[in-house]
């Protein structure tokens, strides 16, 4: 192999492998329920908020937090990718919460349909989605 | 005291009754879970009988089991309660009991604050933990250390009837927290050998003070935490003093622990250590005119443990620990007054429901064991194993 050819080799390597993670963050979306004024959160907060820590909105609304199941290959991605976490530490951190009687966790829904659904219709609602498929009584949260 | 308790709860049941019967009904009981777990465990010992009689032989006597409700009663009034089943061995007989049932109330709100209260039965936040100590699917391993979480006497140290005052403020995914906690433990009668040897004949939970500061995050970086913990109890004693035995009905006990705390966390690795100082005595009112003599079973111990634990995926993860306890004593210490365990485990999660895990434990020393389910003598071994299998379950 000449020396051209391994440097283009490795260049579309690399750009093959940057334009599959730009299009992974590109179709997971953080939403939110209409209601919510937030436009863009830390990441900080997003994870304080999947943690249940961040319990209220900054004005004042209940944060209603809604989760895909543990399996579910969105929500997979969502820990790993986006929280940096294993789905099973987040999972401990709410069990720790709800059996000592302190906290509660998020509610699991059984698909991106059923989130959508749900998000729209609940006051300070969040969630995330692969689709593109997007509710009136939803808007995109970006992250920082 | 009782007539004060049954009014206060009387008052507070009647003004939440009387909201219930004049409110919009939508606004009560929101946000209800359920939430259930049962594990059963099976153990081998090489020498004496740990959490089960599994003395050179296969034991299936320790099981859990716990149920869990939760609701928003109103608005922020939330009230949590858990009945849990526990069985450690056959001496101990269906431990079932309200482990903890009680209402919170944060009385102040911000983003980043909150100031509350909780009423009731509540299980003592000592460590890091306690809280969750019963759970399979909380902990790291089939059995606690030992040292810091011992099993002898975990209803009468670990659960009380009171009242706690917590606050805490979040700095972006760190959070500051404090809390204080004035109450009357929950004495249990089946723990009553374990709490010290002078043959108490009851056990009554006085009055407990529990405050607490932690700081930290519990998934990524450090978390860590101090806590002081000082349970009071009465008991009724009766020792050989010569040729007589003398009795004493007002005696009372106290244990006081000192406990710090530090975990580091990260994405596929998380190391944690504990470290407590344990100081215990009985006070003997009969034997006040004797000069220095008032007090019996009076020491100290320190006990620690340091544990690394390895996520190689989402399924698969293990543990390593040492685990020490020893009491501080003029003179060399007998079996029975220290505790070394190093013990490994690994645990398998093959969906969020299902938890099968296994360990075993090399141990030197008796101090952590059941003094109800095992007989000493100076003729004992010290060393010995134990190995463990453990299948849970939860909803």
């Amino acid at each position: 192999m000449t020396k051209l050819k391994r440097t283009f080799l490795i260049t579309v390597l690399v750009l093959s492998s940057l334009l599959s993670m730009t299009s992974l963050a590109a179709t997971l979306n953080v939403i939110a329920n209409a209601s919510v004024e937030e436009s863009h959160l830390k990441l900080k907060d997003l994870r304080s908020i999947y943690t249940m820590k961040k319990s209220l909105w900054s004005n004042g609304d209940r944060i209603a937090v809604f989760v895909l199941s543990a399996d579910n290959a969105t929500h997979k991605e969502f820990c790993r990718k986006l929280l940096k976490v294993f789905p099973r530490q987040l999972e401990s951190v709410w069990y720790r919460l709800v059996y000592s009687g302190t906290g509660e966790k998020p509610v699991s829904v059984n698909s991106e349909e059923e989130m959508i659904e749900l998000v729209a219709k609940t006051p300070g609602a969040i969630g995330y989605i692969r689709s593109e498929t997007m509710h009136e009584e939803t808007k995109v949260i970006s992250i920082k | 005291m009782k007539k004060q308790k049954l009014f206060l709860l009387s008052s507070i049941l009647f003004l939440l009754y009387s909201d219930f019967l004049l409110a919009d009904k939508s606004e009560w009981f929101q946000r209800n879970n359920w939430n259930a777990f049962i594990s059963q465990t099976a153990i081998y010992s090489s020498d004496y009988n740990f959490l089960s009689q599994s003395d050179d032989k296969l034991s299936l006597d320790l099981w859990e089991a716990g149920l869990l409700v939760s609701t928003a009663v109103k608005d922020k009034l939330t009230f949590s309660a858990q009945l849990l089943g526990r069985k450690v061995s056959d001496s101990s007989g269906n431990d079932l009991r309200i482990d903890y049932a009680f209402f919170s109330y944060p009385f102040y709100q911000s983003m980043n604050e909150t100031f509350g209260l909780r009423l009731g039965r509540i299980r003592s936040s000592y460590g890091l933990y306690n809280e969750t100590r019963d759970i399979p699917h909380t902990r790291t391993g089939i059995a606690m250390p030992q040292s810091i979480y011992f099993d002898m006497t975990r209803n009468t140290f670990y659960s009380a009837d009171g009242i706690e005052l917590f606050g805490y403020r979040d700095f972006d995914d760190q959070r500051l927290s404090a809390q204080i906690f004035f109450s009357k433990p929950v004495a249990d009668e089946d723990e009553t050998g374990e709490v010290e040897s002078l043959n108490p004949t009851n056990l009554e939970g006085d009055k407990s003070l529990l405050a607490k500061i932690s700081y930290g995050s519990e998934y990524d970086g450090i978390r860590t935490s101090f806590t002081y913990y000082r349970p009071e109890y009465k008991v009724d004693v009766s020792f050989p003093v010569g040729a007589m035995t003398l009795e004493d009905k007002d005696a009372s006990f106290y244990s006081e622990s000192m406990i710090t705390s530090l975990e580091y966390n990260q994405f596929d690795w998380s190391v944690t250590a504990e470290y407590l100082r344990h100081k215990f005595a009985t006070k003997i009112p009969v034997l006040g005119g004797i000069p220095g003599s008032q007090i019996k079973n009076k020491g100290y111990e320190e006990a620690f443990y340091v544990q690394g634990l390895y996520r190689f995926s989402e399924q698969w993860e293990t543990y390593l620990r040492y685990d020490s306890t020893e009491r501080h004593i003029d003179r060399s210490l007998q079996d029975n007054e220290k505790w070394h365990d190093i013990n490994i485990g690994a645990s398998f999660r093959p969906n969020e429901n299902w938890l099968l895990r296994t360990e075993i434990h090399y141990i030197e020393g008796l101090s952590r064991l059941l003094s109800r389910d095992n007989v000493f003598s100076s003729a004992q071994d010290p060393y010995w194993t134990t190995a463990m299998f453990q299948v849970a379950y939860k909803w």
